[in-house]
């Protein structure tokens, strides 16, 4: 008798019952596999059991499948054994149906019937045996329950095996003629002990060690002929193994009632909304306005008591240590190393609230649901749903959300996501338009920054469309996903994530962040060290031109320039050119320079303006393609400065 | 069985185990055995598999992934052929 079954069934429970103090361990020969044999006597008669080494199928896709297989074939036990999990029935059947496909009698064990029954899973094993045809003996092994009927049956069996009628699974329908040419082709050829009709079975499935035998023992035309066979039919394997699932599906609809409606578990109840077209929908904007809602109004004052006590403070701290020195190096640490790159560190609270969000999201089992319901959204775009994950994150900052693309398996969806990352507006964008609306536009500037963050997401999802359609040719790719269950959050793995990627962000983006920092500083003090006559003024005036489209001065422009090292250095830059000296000074002075069709453009092309340096080298980072990141950059100009145009011009004629 | 799964991966899109479940009248766990059975076949493969290989020693490269780098499927070249004749 031989015990066949996947690993973690019982199958060694069942073994060491069986056979007590008799039995032996060694190994299957020429393998490391270890093998164990044992005695029972029953009725008189002494029974060899070998416990063959716990297999999934009877394909050769390991030494222990191999070893199954070729003792069942050429060994030819009386019976096997197939040892089953109750609990997961459907997982145990596949490889039952592979054992049915040999001569060797078969007795189905089904083990644990207990943790079946704690499950609330009812199986009928006398439907079971009807349905399969072979005896089916339903066990708990670590009880010591089943035992003796499991030996009665061995016994009957042997003794009458003419009573023995599995119902084999049969290879789908339209695959049913191929096998029957071919069994006919190679049945003559087939070695003994080999079944012919198994071996054809294989032949289609493409098993590797049965194609080498009989590549071996075919005459050459014949073996051609069946080649040619195998390869008009590649995806035969499918047919054999689609056949095989079909009647595990019919096994289980006979033999197994699952618990019924009163026992559905939380995560069904939950994701009755969570993952509902419309509800599920409604459930992740609320989720979503609960994140902004707590991050801005927990984050956004932390960032500005870090700039008023670490930034500034540090600041001046710098200005009166360097007082003696050379004033180069004190406006290098102070406008240059603490006003660019410190910038960094006022992030700190807005990111870590995010980044906790996100965490909690993720941990409870949510994240995935975010994204599967969010993916009819982004299929508009030609967007996986998890593309959803880095452009939400791209509503604290770019990099991370740059960085995030990874989650996106192909490359052409990493890339359009990646290309799109720069239109959703981060934090630092929200910061310069909660600064510059209210200037211009009194009571109506929220609805004015509404629209405004409403354009970057209408610009972001038809440059989705446009970049879908001609780099990526509209394809949409099939995802399965898996939705984990609910559980509540563990708060040290959700710490550990928070330490992880804020790590990560400081790590890449200041390092860069207070390399540029030290760069742009360098073109507004040279040559002069006045910043009028600067290399940095030089190149706003050459903007001058277009920046007339729009109704922006050069100061205004360079203003867009410096935004390239941080978003909110556009404010800063604004004070420094107008020569305001605070922002109170500069809110009194912008409108009396800049009519509101002016700001309106500006506002415009700083939401949709290129991104920072951090976020551009993530690009590259992540792309590692200057081809894409000149692109991205061009096309951000493009857009930002032809809708700027196009406001500025529309709006003057409106007004 | 395997025709009707790739058939409703043909049409594209996010798709869970529960909904393939459903639409085959199978139980959740056969169609996660199902699926994992494709991906040997090489019919299917790890939807962020290569988030791993590319992350190196990035601190982001554990959190690549929500709902974790295995637990989402994606049909490969061979795949998407089958599933198109599925259709």
């Amino acid at each position: 008798m031989a015990l066949a079954g996947q690993p973690n069934v019982g199958k060694s429970t069942v073994f060491n019952l069986l056979t007590g103090l008799s039995q032996h361990v060694g190994n299957w020969p020429g393998k490391t596999v270890e093998r164990k044999e044992g005695t029972y006597s029953h009725n008189g008669i002494s029974v060899d059991i070998v416990d063959l080494p716990g297999t999934y199928s009877l394909t050769a896709n390991s030494a222990e499948e191999v070893i199954a297989r070729d003792h069942i074939i050429k060994e030819r036990p009386d019976v096997v054994v197939a040892v089953i999990d109750a609990s997961s029935m459907e997982r145990n059947l596949y490889l039952v149906a592979e054992l049915l496909s040999l001569q060797t009698p078969v007795i189905v064990a089904v083990n644990m019937m207990d943790v079946a029954d704690q499950q609330g899973l009812k199986i009928e094993p006398e439907v079971l045996e009807a349905a399969l045809g072979v005896p089916v003996v339903p066990m708990t092994a670590t009880n010591n329950r089943g035992i003796r009927e499991l030996v009665e049956a061995v016994d009957e069996l042997t003794r009458d095996e003419a009573t023995y009628e599995p119902k084999r699974p049969e290879i789908r329908e339209d695959h049913r003629a191929v096998l029957e040419e071919l069994e006919h082709l190679v049945a003559a050829h087939v070695p003994q002990p080999y079944p012919s009709d198994w071996v054809s079975l294989k032949l289609l499935e493409g098993d590797d060690e049965i194609m080498r035998m009989m590549e071996d023992r075919l005459p050459q035309e014949t073996w051609e002929q069946v080649h040619e066979i195998l390869k008009e039919h590649e995806d035969a394997v499918l047919a054999v193994a689609s056949g095989r699932y079909d009647w595990v599906g019919r096994m289980t609809r006979a033999a197994l009632v699952r618990p019924g409606v009163g026992q559905i578990t939380l995560t069904e109840r939950l994701d009755r909304w969570a993952t509902h077209p419309l509800w599920g929908l409604l459930v992740l904007a609320g989720i979503l306005g609960l994140v902004f809602l707590l991050t801005y109004s927990l984050g956004a004052p932390l960032q500005g008591l870090l700039e008023t006590y670490v930034i500034e403070a540090s600041a001046r701290l710098a200005a009166s240590a360097l007082a003696g020195g050379p004033s180069w190096l004190t406006s290098l640490i102070v406008d240059g190393i603490i006003g660019g790159a410190g910038m960094v560190v006022t992030f700190i609270p807005i990111l870590i609230i995010f980044f906790a969000m996100m965490g909690l999201l993720e941990d409870v089992g949510y994240m995935s649901r975010a994204g599967y319901v969010m993916d009819r959204f982004m299929h508009l775009m030609g967007l996986h749903g998890k593309s959803f994950l880095p452009l939400f994150l791209g509503f604290g900052c770019s990099v991370p959300a740059v960085m995030g693309t990874r989650v996106i398996d192909s490359r052409a969806g990493r890339l359009l996501t990646t290309m799109l990352v720069p239109l959703v507006p981060c934090t630092a964008r929200m910061v310069v338009l909660a600064f510059i609306t209210p200037i211009f536009f009194g009571a109506a500037a929220p609805l004015v920054a509404w629209s405004l963050v409403g354009l970057n997401l209408l610009v972001l999802a038809v440059a989705g469309v446009v970049i879908n359609r001609i780099a990526f040719g509209g394809e949409r790719a099939a995802f399965i996903m898996e939705l984990p269950l609910y559980h509540k959050p563990n708060w040290q793995t959700i710490g550990i994530l928070i330490w992880q990627r804020s790590l990560a962000f400081f790590k890449r983006a200041g390092t860069v962040i207070l390399v540029v920092s030290v760069v742009l500083w360098g073109l507004s003090a040279l040559p002069t060290g006045d910043i009028e006559t600067s290399f940095l003024a030089g190149a706003g005036r050459l903007l001058a031109p277009l920046g007339a489209l729009m109704g922006l001065s050069w100061q205004m422009m360079v203003a867009l320039l410096t935004s390239f090292v941080a978003k909110e250095n556009a404010i800063a830059s604004l004070g420094v050119l107008y020569g305001a000296g605070s922002e109170a000074g500069l809110a009194e002075t912008l409108p009396t320079i800049m009519s509101p069709a002016a700001a309106l453009s500006f506002l415009v092309v700083q939401m949709l303006f290129i991104p920072c340096v951090a976020t551009v080298v993530s690009i590259f980072n992540e792309t590692k393609s200057w081809r894409w990141t000149l692109f991205n950059v061009l096309f951000l100009l493009l857009v930002s400065f032809g809708i700027g145009i196009l406001v500025y011009q529309v709006a003057n004629v409106v007004s | 069985m395997f025709e009707r799964l790739l058939g409703a991966l043909a049409q594209g899109g996010a798709i869970s185990y529960g909904d393939l479940a459903r639409s085959l009248g199978v139980d959740q766990m056969l169609v996660q055995q199902m699926v994992e059975h494709l991906a040997r076949l090489g019919y299917l493969s790890p939807a962020a598999g290569s988030c791993r290989e590319e992350c190196g020693a990035c601190a982001l490269g554990d959190q690549c992934s929500s709902g974790g780098p295995d637990h989402t499927w994606t049909l490969t070249e061979k795949g998407s052929r089958a599933a198109r004749e599925a259709r």
